[in-house]
């Protein structure tokens, strides 16, 4: 049987000794779009970077294509990262670079091609999100929208084959998420790569999973299909999906608002 | 209790960023001498360093050489009744520490405070993250053209201060105290040999290495928002002037050594 693209084994990690994520176990097959749910500082965010290999876990392991990502040597780590694209929460585009550098630079820096193929395949695509007249503009120049476009262009220049969305909507309008949520399914079936994304928005998560994972205070409380997350009977994952204002979740918080 | 739990926090802080830093300073040093090599990156620091600061540079070290010699000859003066030293003894303190101080202390504020508050903000909107995802190394990628423009750019500006300093001197001794400049260069040659011009070249160039390890240092560990980033240039600036200080006195004191 195939070894699962990424594999997370009783995976902790804590931050300024502040326990992040606890005991996250986790197997995801190639091909798979997961998203992951939760309420913000649920460690979202943290287990996502954890898988791209940014973060190295206090304890546990993390697998990509049953290899150990701590334990491969830096050569071959180098190669395994290579092969991951992110689209992170902060976009972190380069910002004194133009667009179509932001786009060229990881062709530039990672793989050996001549600068008219830079060129070319920076364009393409540009072209495919839609951003290719305004590829001499620089990011902070440009719309919220089309910087996570832009993000998406980098993350995807490498042709990855995993993918990671950091909240691809925060902060965009509903039409403009749907758009970008389109865009990632559309390029997720045709390269075939394995998606992980962290989405608040309970709407954006079930246009997009296959599957998907709820946590809450650093623990991965259930994964299944968006019908098995809307049939849990667990209060606080009920409470996220209805988002009522009094539950678990608001515990000490609703009191003090 | 409290004051003792908050001492050993701060002590174990302490201890920890001391460790933090020698990290940086070995894996600094490892990069630069592994392959592949960013020359191109390294020589658009250089310009930054180099290039960039050379007004600021030129303009301050010339007043700053002025001052000083009508100062020691002002009170040289009003306590012996004599300045004829003045000249000798003024270029040897341009070469050995107002030209390497002054310029190091200038990159500072100029080129350190610039480079902490450009990590400081590639950390804290992840592209440091993004740049570890496309599988470069941070250290490569930032520190190691800084550091190695920084060195060069050290003893560039050093040698050109040092240049500046001694012509304004010449040029206020024989203007304001009425010294030709062949007397200036005769009382120079009786105080300054030709190792006080290679000390010169040290300090600079240590100094220069000092300068972007430090901002680095402080840019890797910024905290997230604006006051973050405000907070590590802060510090940064702070602790590299301190360490340019220190490190002058314990480069002065082997030096003297060295006669």
């Amino acid at each position: 049987m195939a070894s699962p693209e990424i594999e997370l084994i009783d995976v902790s990690f804590s931050f300024d000794e502040q326990p992040l994520l606890q005991n996250v176990s986790l197997s995801l097959p190639k091909g798979e779009v997961f998203v992951i749910m939760g309420p913000s500082g649920s460690g979202k965010s943290t287990l996502l970077k954890l898988m791209a290999g940014i973060y190295t876990p206090d304890q546990g392991v993390v697998k990509i294509e049953g290899e150990d990502l701590q334990k491969v040597k830096e050569g071959r780590r180098i190669k395994m990262v290579q092969r991951m694209g992110m689209l992170f929460q902060k976009n972190a585009l380069f910002d004194s670079l133009t667009v179509f550098e932001n786009v060229a630079f990881p062709l530039r820096e990672v793989k050996a091609l001549s600068e008219k193929e830079i060129h070319q395949r920076a364009e393409e695509f540009l072209d495919r999100v839609g951003l290719l007249k305004e590829k001499n503009l620089y990011p902070d120049e440009i719309s919220g929208g089309m910087q996570k476009r832009l993000g998406i262009a980098r993350a995807l220049a490498l042709d990855p084959e995993i993918v990671f969305y950091d909240d691809p909507t925060a902060g965009l309008d509903p039409v403009t998420s749907r758009k970008i949520i389109a865009m990632i399914l559309e390029l997720q079936k045709e390269k075939g790569s394995t998606v992980v994304a962290v989405t608040n928005d309970v709407h954006r998560a079930q246009q997009l999973a296959h599957r998907m994972g709820f946590m809450f205070g650093g623990q991965l409380i259930i994964t299944g299909n968006f019908e098995q997350t809307l049939k849990c009977q667990d209060p606080r994952v009920h409470q996220f999906i209805t988002g009522e204002v009094r539950g678990p979740l608001s515990e000490g918080v609703y009191d003090t608002v | 209790m409290h004051l003792m739990t908050a001492l050993g926090t701060q002590v174990t802080e302490m201890v920890w960023a001391f460790f933090e830093a020698v990290d940086l300073v070995g894996q600094t040093l490892w990069q630069a001498i592994k392959p592949p090599y960013r020359f191109k990156d390294v020589i658009q620091q250089l310009y930054f360093v180099a290039v960039g600061s050379a007004p600021i540079v030129i303009f301050s070290v010339a007043f700053a050489a002025i001052v000083t010699i009508i100062e020691a000859s002002f009170h040289m003066k009003l306590v012996i009744k004599n300045d004829a030293l003045v000249p000798g003894f003024a270029a040897l303190l341009i070469l050995r520490e107002l030209g390497p101080v002054v310029t190091a202390l200038l990159l500072t504020s100029r080129v350190g405070a610039g480079i902490a508050s450009e990590v400081g903000t590639m950390k804290v909107t992840e592209q440091i993250d993004a740049l570890k995802m496309l599988g470069i190394h941070p250290i490569k990628f930032i520190v190691v053209p800084r550091f190695l423009a920084c060195l060069i750019g050290g003893v560039l500006l050093t040698s050109l201060s040092n240049g500046i300093c001694l012509f304004s001197a010449v040029m206020v001794s024989k203007m304001k105290l009425g010294y030709t400049t062949g007397y200036f260069l005769s009382g120079m040659r009786v105080f300054v040999e030709f190792q006080d011009f290679l000390f010169a070249l040290v300090k600079g160039f240590f100094f220069g290495g000092i300068i972007p390890l430090m901002s680095c240092f402080y840019g890797f560990r910024c905290r997230s928002g604006a006051e973050g980033v405000g907070r590590a240039t802060t510090k940064s600036v702070v602790s590299s002037s301190v360490a340019i200080i220190i490190v002058d006195f314990i480069l002065s004191w082997v030096f003297s050594y060295l006669y």
